[in-house]
């Protein structure tokens, strides 16, 4: 009997804690829902920039490829508008770039898809320096979003 | 009791999970990602990076950059493979006094597992970080063919890290575990395991407790990478084709086309064309070259599947020196992100007669199942702590004979529910509150459980009284429903035993028929409340009628009047359309008596105003007038 009522007070104890335990797994989960709404709203953002920054390349790319002395041709000019536009647009979305040229090689901002040979007398000079920018890179809300794509100097 | 981690502690890619609330999850690593490169790197002025970062840095630094340790790991330096990889392999490497591989980093030698161990930390610091605690004991897994040398080394590692490896486990047991396998008795599982650079394929036995690993096969240098590189070199074919320029003397061109090849291919398994679209890919004395070029499935399909025939070849070779034939396994496993291209899974499908094991994440199976053993060992993992969820969807029928759902289909229980209900006609005092179980719309097509009526409502007009329903379903899935009228504060209640207690055969029954009629059902919901919605048209077209009285013109009345009765004509009908169409007609001409009514304002004030009724189409002012 008395072993009956031992091994009976050691299965409440059991439920009991279990019980306990599930209420406070629900309790924290709800704490951290409001952060994982706003993680996932993030998220949704960030893969949509990702999709859409590959197009905005693109417009750099074309944006390089105008000659000197052109600039101010009237369809180049609206071309230019258009890039611009997209520019303020992810400014105003709290959307940074990523310094590069000038600045020291940070595998945090940075990814390195190439070597150059080092100008003497610039800054350019310096071994370690980013030397030419690729592919930009941006922040939102000082998260990485995608990283710099740059040259750095041997 | 701090948590056991799983660790997937790959060639190229490391992933850490952890059961949480029962269910095991991956935990992101400081940059957010749920993956970490399984590299790791010295700077030069001294600093130790791993994973992205060291990635990120490698093209500068290729003989401090680490990465595919794992291939040295536990090996002896005169083990052939080891000097094969060693012409592969970018850094140095030499032998060290045990006779095992020493590999450089920076100004100093390393053996392979303390460069796994800074993996393993960075693993074990980010996932404190996230949990909020601290993370001491780790499940390791390793592929199924290495030996015990391997497998030490990699424990060791974990021990420079910090964790205690309470088990190294075998990656393809890992993924059996992922889907519960474990559970199936003497069944036989092949696990095909194609990741980035390495294939591997293994043979398990499920016995009574373990699972064994009866034979083990693949190819060490086969991978999803070498899909990537067949596109690229389409692509480069291609263009030196049509514009005679070669893209692959070209680093930066190559950098984008091998992101866009990589890019089409996990494209090509979802759609079956996709575009490769590369302006300003490079240029020449004519100016800017762009690069644009569709690719098919078929395409990618004909490009790779050398690839393919060759990993079903080992298979079967495999399964020969194991003296099984594919009709022995009685399971399919897929592991590796390259496993979801449509016709890898097609010949895995094709050779064994069976549909693979493919809905958890390939990328992620190996960590998930590292942290199901975990829970294990823990005991966070009991069938007897196991919930019960509701078969089937329950509700109650309303106007119109629709069955409207408090408790959906799959909701963990116990469970409450509850949902405020309104009266139909004015003046109504009970109300039949009519217990659905059922995935069909109509309460006729439903099950019924039982049924009660509430009376006692004080009469009010139609849709103020406050009728609260209330669903409880307890852990032993007996069922509660409570009907309480909010003014009266009478209430009515039922019990309904074994809600939950339906065969399998007929819950499956009954999911199937609301498959099967899911179109006419739509239909039918679709009249009823055409037909629900007419009802509370003609009801406001009638009050507004009376209450008009001399105030609006004879003619309008009588235009009221037969848009009226057309549409009580159209709602016994029916096509939803035409029920539509009439009201339409009765709300616009309803609006004139709004617009009348407002034209000749009522001498006491609070008459001809939105009525308790509420915001009823047609009382509104009009803003066309």
């Amino acid at each position: 009997m008395e072993k009956e009522i031992e091994k009976i007070k050691k299965e409440r104890d059991e439920y009991l804690d279990g019980w306990k335990r599930a209420k406070a797994d629900f309790l924290n989960y709800k704490k951290e829902e409001g952060e994982r709404i706003q993680a996932t709203i993030d998220f949704s953002r960030r893969c949509l920039l990702e999709k859409i920054l590959p197009i905005l390349d693109n417009l750099a790319r074309a944006e390089k490829e105008i000659p000197e002395g052109e600039r101010e041709n009237k369809v180049y000019k609206g071309f230019l508008q258009i890039v611009f536009q997209w520019r303020e647009f992810l400014k105003n979305e709290g959307i940074e770039e990523i310094e590069t040229v000038g600045k020291p090689f940070n595998p945090e901002l940075h990814e390195a898809v190439g070597e150059v040979d080092p100008l003497t007398g610039s800054e350019q000079g310096v071994s370690g320096m980013v030397a030419e920018e690729v592919e930009k890179g941006y922040i939102m809300n000082g998260a990485l979003i995608r990283p710099a794509k740059v040259k750095v100097v041997k | 009791m701090a948590k056991i981690v799983g660790i997937d502690l790959g060639t190229t890619l490391s992933e850490i999970a952890v059961m949480e609330g029962g269910e095991p999850k991956i935990i992101e690593n400081r940059e957010g990602a749920r993956v970490t490169p399984s590299v790791v790197a010295t700077t030069k002025s001294g600093e130790i990076l791993v994973g992205v970062q060291a990635k990120r840095q490698q093209i500068t630094n290729p003989k401090n950059t680490l990465f595919q340790v794992k291939r040295l790991v536990g090996r002896r330096f005169s083990d052939a493979s080891v000097q094969q990889d060693k012409k592969l392999l970018p850094y140095e490497m030499r032998e060290g006094e045990d006779g095992g591989v020493e590999v450089k980093m920076g100004e100093k030698w390393y053996k392979p597992s303390e460069i796994s161990a800074m993996v393993l930390r960075k693993l074990k610091q980010d996932a404190e970080e996230r949990l909020g605690e601290k993370i001491t004991e780790a499940i390791i897994t390793v592929p199924a063919y290495f030996d015990d040398s391997q497998r030490k080394a990699t424990k060791v590692a974990g021990e420079i890290a910090g964790l205690e490896v309470k088990r190294v486990l075998n990656e393809p047991t890992a993924a059996a575990l992922a889907y519960g396998l474990n559970k199936k008795k003497d069944e036989r599982i092949i696990v095909y395991d194609f990741g980035g650079g390495t294939f591997d394929i293994s043979i398990l036995e499920v016995s009574a407790d373990t699972i064994e690993v009866k034979a083990t096969g693949g190819d060490t240098h086969l991978g999803g990478e070498d899909f990537d590189q067949k596109v690229m070199d389409w692509l480069i074919d291609q263009f030196r084709k049509d514009e005679g320029i070669d893209l692959s003397k070209d680093p930066l061109a190559l950098q984008r086309l091998k992101e866009a090849g990589e890019k089409a291919k996990i494209e090509l398994s979802t759609s079956l064309e996709t575009e490769i679209n590369l302006p300003f890919i490079t240029s020449d004395a004519a100016g800017p070259k762009h690069l644009y070029y569709k690719l098919n499935r078929t395409q990618l399909e004909n490009l790779v599947r050398e690839y393919i025939d060759k990993s079903i070849e080992l298979v079967k070779q495999t399964l020969q020196e194991a003296k099984f034939s594919p009709q022995d396994i009685q399971e399919v496993v897929l592991v590796g992100g390259q496993t979801r291209m449509p016709a890898m899974q097609e010949a895995v499908r094709n050779l064994f007669g069976k549909e693979p094991n493919k809905s958890i994440n390939p990328d992620e199976v190996v960590a998930i199942g590292a942290a199901v053993q975990a829970g294990i060992m823990q005991g966070d993992v009991k069938d007897v702590l196991l919930l019960d969820v509701t078969p089937l969807s329950l509700g109650i029928e309303t106007l119109g004979g629709v069955n409207t759902v408090l408790i959906q289909k799959n909701t963990t229980v116990p469970t409450r529910k509850s949902q405020i209900f309104s009266t139909a006609a004015d003046s109504q005092t009970s109300v039949e509150v009519h217990v659905l179980q059922g995935e069909r719309p109509m309460a006729q097509d439903s099950k019924s459980l039982g049924r009660f009526i509430l009376d006692g409502i004080p009469p009010a007009p139609r849709g103020m009284p406050q009728v609260e329903v209330s669903f409880d379903i307890d852990a032993n899935g007996i069922l509660s429903v409570t009907a309480k009228d909010k003014a009266s504060a009478k209430s009515q209640s039922i019990r309904i035993e074994g809600s939950t207690g339906i065969s399998a055969e007929e819950v499956e029954r009954m999911k199937k028929e609301a498959e099967l009629h899911a179109q006419e059902d739509r239909k039918k919901q679709e009249l009823i409340e055409a037909r629900n919605a007419a009802d509370a048209i003609i009801y406001t077209a009638e009050k507004a009628l009376r209450d008009a009285g001399d105030k609006v013109g004879e003619d309008i009345k009588k235009e009221v009047g037969e848009k009226l009765e057309a549409l009580k004509k159209a709602k016994e009908g029916d096509t939803i359309e035409e029920i539509k169409q009439a009201g339409e007609q009765l709300s616009q001409a309803l609006q004139k008596i709004g617009a009348a009514m407002y034209q000749n304002p009522p001498a006491s004030p609070g008459q001809g105003g939105p009525s308790a009724e509420g915001g009823q189409e047609g009382e509104k002012p009009s803003s066309n007038q």
